[in-house]
């Protein structure tokens, strides 16, 4: 390092400052990645039970309703959920237009719920 | 077939574009699942645009992309190495897999989040059905929730993966798109550590590796619980990331903007987002390639960043000829732009708070380390921020004319919008840390042979000029 005893100086605090600003703002981002690795490891039995329970309904509703049937899943808050779990068997559709409408009723197999599937009409 | 089957089969049509693409780098194992997704991603367009299954048009893709990979791969091998000793590439490549692929340890349960089920999964379904299906569906308004103009990249990689393994498998699926998010950030790790001088001492390079360990979990850090659950967020952010590294940060030549180009296409594709992110960072590249004396190869070359863009330019408009639109833009909102500018700068600044420290950095770094970040061929942090700061706009203004409400929209998405910012300025202050590491109290070692400001400038092949100014000889 080349310059006067000052200017080393001022370059070592400058360099100081530099690595002690990246390693404390890294250091907080990695803590919260191990924080949320934790926290996701912890919560992972929940969501595996929530696959299996998608994967269930998606049974019911396939040895319910017939293949490429137009299905009226207009059910409130469950609107979004039957429209997922009838992807690839189903098309969702209209009252006017459905053949069946579907429901999500409780008490059921399926971690507590099931699917009903009523002819329109 | 196994899932681990299933895996190597889908990533195996991936190796040789990513080996004619990233030669024999650090980067190019974190290349080979971005290749096949890419890949995906334009067989996915294709059918969306005429008919058929995704695995016919995947396997047209992927023959071309190979066939073409194969003429390049023979001058990718040979033009260029990693400077440095004979383990360095080997570290490099460990230190970046480790740092990468710890938090996917929870992947032994699937972690699927709402947006990834109602988005991601449900594509992926509606891809593997085929061109009918896909049509219809998307096009349905039953499935308008899960705005089916997203592109088609992430949900791509999961209908091949299902068509491989002859079942429908949310966790496969989910567990493909976080370790796509570990490949992006890969590769930006990776595009760090080339920079690292030859003459460097084992010490110097062992901490430029914990840096770039710290790094890569950092950037899993300001992404949070989104990196690991199915979401496609750090996907485009780390892939805009990779391309700002490759086409910003390190010297010119084919093989930095053919992986920057890579990436642009992975962030074009990925989400409309991405597709910002993509373009802005195209622009850029593009516009710091530029030099006088170029000859028309070159500029050719250059102007082959646009094409990256191309694939997702196509998706956004057949979307757009079938009637549909980002449908947070598909009403007006009740809300003065008042409130919805107020509401986002105040949450959006809340969210970027490493500006401080990385203006910071950026100043010691400035008056300190300029010549010798330029010496070490790392590009001007003025690249990157332009690209941080126009993205950064473009996002706020997205908030303030779409039409959700604000604080709703911004509470349950603004952690999102903000990686690609965020892990931007990340990046810049961890160049700066690894400029200081190489060279300090070691100028002599690494001096250059050439004026400081060519090697970071650069031309073509300024590679090669690097390595000579780190003082070996270019091969």
């Amino acid at each position: 390092m080349t310059g006067s005893p000052e200017r080393r100086r001022s370059r070592g605090i400058g360099l100081a400052v530099l690595a002690g600003t990246v390693a404390a703002s890294l250091s907080v981002a990695l803590a919260n990645t191990v924080h949320v690795t934790y926290d996701d490891a912890q919560q992972a039995q929940q969501y595996s039970t929530l696959l299996s329970q998608f994967y269930c309904l998606q049974d019911a509703i396939r040895a319910e309703v017939p293949k490429g049937s137009v299905v009226d899943v207009d059910s409130g808050p469950a609107t979004q959920e039957l429209s997922e779990l009838i992807v690839l068997w189903a098309t969702p559709g209209s009252a006017q237009d459905a053949r069946w409408h579907l429901f999500l009723v409780n008490p059921g197999p399926c971690d507590g719920e099931d699917v009903r599937a009523v002819p329109s009409g | 077939m196994s899932i681990a089957l299933a895996v190597a089969v889908a990533l195996l049509p991936g190796i040789l574009p990513a080996l004619a693409v990233g030669g024999r780098h650090p980067v190019t194992p974190f290349l080979v699942p971005l290749a096949t997704a890419a890949m995906a991603a334009v067989a996915a367009v294709v059918m969306l645009a005429t008919a058929g299954s995704l695995v016919v048009w995947f396997a047209i893709v992927a023959v071309g992309c190979n066939v073409a990979a194969v003429t390049a791969i023979p001058a990718a091998l040979v033009s260029d190495r990693t400077p440095g000793p004979a383990w360095w590439p080997w570290a490099s490549l460990a230190t970046v897999v480790a740092a990468v692929s710890w938090p996917l340890l929870v992947l032994k349960a699937p972690i699927i989040e709402t947006d990834s089920q109602a988005i991601w999964l449900l594509h992926a379904a509606m891809i593997s059905g085929g061109h009918s299906t896909l049509v219809a569906d998307l096009t349905n308004t039953g499935y308008l929730f899960s705005h089916p103009d997203y592109p088609p990249l992430v949900p791509a990689v999961g209908a091949l993966l299902y068509a491989v393994r002859g079942a429908v498998d949310d966790h496969l699926a989910l567990a493909a798109t976080v370790s796509l998010n570990a490949c992006v950030v890969g590769v930006a790790a990776t595009g760090l550590l080339s920079r690292v001088p030859a003459t460097t001492t084992w010490i110097r390079r062992t901490a430029c590796l914990l840096l770039v360990f710290l790094l890569s979990g950092a950037i899993y850090g300001v992404t949070g619980a989104d990196a690991l659950n199915g979401y496609a967020d750090l996907l485009y952010a780390g892939a805009g990331l990779g391309a700002v590294i490759y086409g910003l940060l390190l010297p010119r030549s084919p093989r930095h903007l053919a992986v920057a180009s890579l990436c642009l296409a992975i962030a074009a594709l990925t989400k409309n987002e991405g597709m910002l992110t993509a373009v802005i960072v195209a622009v850029l590249v593009i516009a710091r390639q530029q030099r006088r004396g170029m000859g028309l190869r070159q500029r050719l070359a250059t102007l082959g960043v646009a094409l990256a863009l191309v694939p997702g330019a196509i998706w956004m408009l057949i979307i757009r000829a079938d009637g549909l639109s980002d449908s947070f833009f598909a009403s007006s909102s009740g809300e003065t732009l008042d409130t919805r500018l107020s509401a986002t700068v105040s949450q959006m600044s809340n969210q970027l708070r490493l500006v401080l420290p990385a203006i910071l950095v950026l100043i010691a770094g400035t008056l300190l380390l300029r010549h010798h970040r330029s010496r070490l061929g790392i590009g001007d942090s003025r690249w990157l921020w332009t690209g941080g700061i126009v993205y950064t706009l473009g996002i706020a203004a997205t908030y303030v004319i779409g039409s959700p409400e604000i604080n709703w929209w911004l509470n349950t998405s603004v952690v999102r919008t903000t990686i690609f910012a965020n892990a931007s300025l990340q990046v810049d202050m961890t160049a700066w840390l690894l400029v200081a590491i190489c060279v300090l109290g070691d100028e002599g070692r690494t001096s250059p042979e050439r004026p400081a400001s060519t090697s970071a400038a650069g031309g073509w092949g300024s590679d090669a000029l690097s390595r000579a100014s780190a003082g070996r000889p270019s091969e």
